[in-house]
């Protein structure tokens, strides 16, 4: 039986991941945060943009990232984050317990190296 | 470039946390929307576009909200708790500073007190010398004045005088029995050393 708390708290986790993977490599905004998701995932994974803040407003609040007012490219005014040391600890976390996941599923599902080898005999 | 460090988890107040973040979702939708434009879609249907990708903005904003109220309740209680903590250690702190100062004042008053008894036990003592000295000196002093005025005209010896002295305690002169003791001690020394002298 499937355990809806436990499936919501991975796909929380994951795209705390994602937004904590992005920002390891430069300070975004929201918006720049979502355009990276959909630019790394060459489209496949269209996350409700909306959805993004919650989750930002969590890592926040955890001291995974810092937000911070400037101006943006455009001119605008935007809230930039940026990863602090708690945040690229709990990223290093977030991808162990993601391939350790990916690893298993790939493995009930058959396309681990092994079955994938049994199948194509 | 003007840059202001805004802590989410600290907000300065609630309405400064909830214009935040309205400020943070008009930014997002402008840039979506000119994104959008920018695509060349029809006006139109920006708004439809926008709702599609970006989901129902009032419930990603109440959402938001419920949670800057969370954080800033969460905060507070951590700040009352602190408090509370921090209080009852400041107590904990004075009331055994306190004892250990009433520990410290009660055995230097024991001290004190016994310095004083001490003292007045030394006293005490001092007195009783001073009052036997001078008991045994007028003894001594009434004891060769008062040699017989008779016999005068002879030498007195010293055996007299010590007969004299030791009837004179027989007949109870002197009251005070520390002195009368002391002056028998002194007789008894002096006639033996008599004796001695005597025998040579």
């Amino acid at each position: 039986m499937t355990n809806p708390t436990k499936t919501k708290d991975l796909l929380k986790g994951t795209l705390d991941a994602m937004i904590l993977r992005v920002l390891r490599d430069s300070a975004e905004h929201g918006y720049g945060i979502a355009r990276r998701i959909e630019a790394a995932s060459s489209g496949v994974l269209g996350i409700e943009e909306g959805s993004l803040y919650p989750a930002l407003h969590r890592l926040s609040h955890s001291g995974a990232i810092e937000g911070e007012w400037r101006a943006s490219e455009s001119g605008r005014r935007a809230r930039y984050y940026r990863l602090t040391d708690t945040g690229r600890k709990r990223l290093k976390v977030e991808l162990d317990r993601w391939s350790r996941m990916a690893q298993a599923v790939s493995v009930v599902l058959g396309t681990g190296p092994g079955r994938a080898a049994e199948a194509s005999a | 470039m003007k840059s202001r460090r805004v802590s989410l988890s600290r907000p300065r107040d609630l309405s400064s946390a909830f214009c935040d973040i309205d400020d943070e979702l008009a930014c997002h939708l402008e840039l979506l929307m000119d994104e959008l434009r920018h695509q060349g879609l029809p006006e139109e249907e920006l708004q439809i576009e926008v709702c599609r990708r970006f989901g129902p903005v009032e419930r990603t904003r109440n959402v938001c909200r419920r949670l800057a109220v969370k954080e800033m309740i969460m905060n507070r209680k951590t700040a009352v708790i602190v408090g509370v903590v921090f209080a009852l250690l400041l107590v904990v702190c004075l009331a055994t500073t306190s004892l250990l100062l009433s520990r410290r004042a009660a055995v230097a008053r024991e001290r004190a007190l016994a310095h004083a008894m001490q003292a007045r036990e030394m006293a005490m003592e001092a007195e009783t010398q001073r009052r036997t000295a001078e008991a045994t000196s007028a003894f001594l002093e009434d004891l060769l004045t008062g040699v017989d005025p008779v016999a005068a005209t002879r030498e007195t010896s010293v055996r007299e005088i010590l007969d004299a002295a030791s009837r004179r305690l027989d007949l109870g002169a002197v009251e005070n029995r520390e002195v009368e003791a002391r002056l028998r001690k002194v007789i008894e020394a002096a006639t033996k050393g008599l004796e001695k002298s005597d025998g040579l």
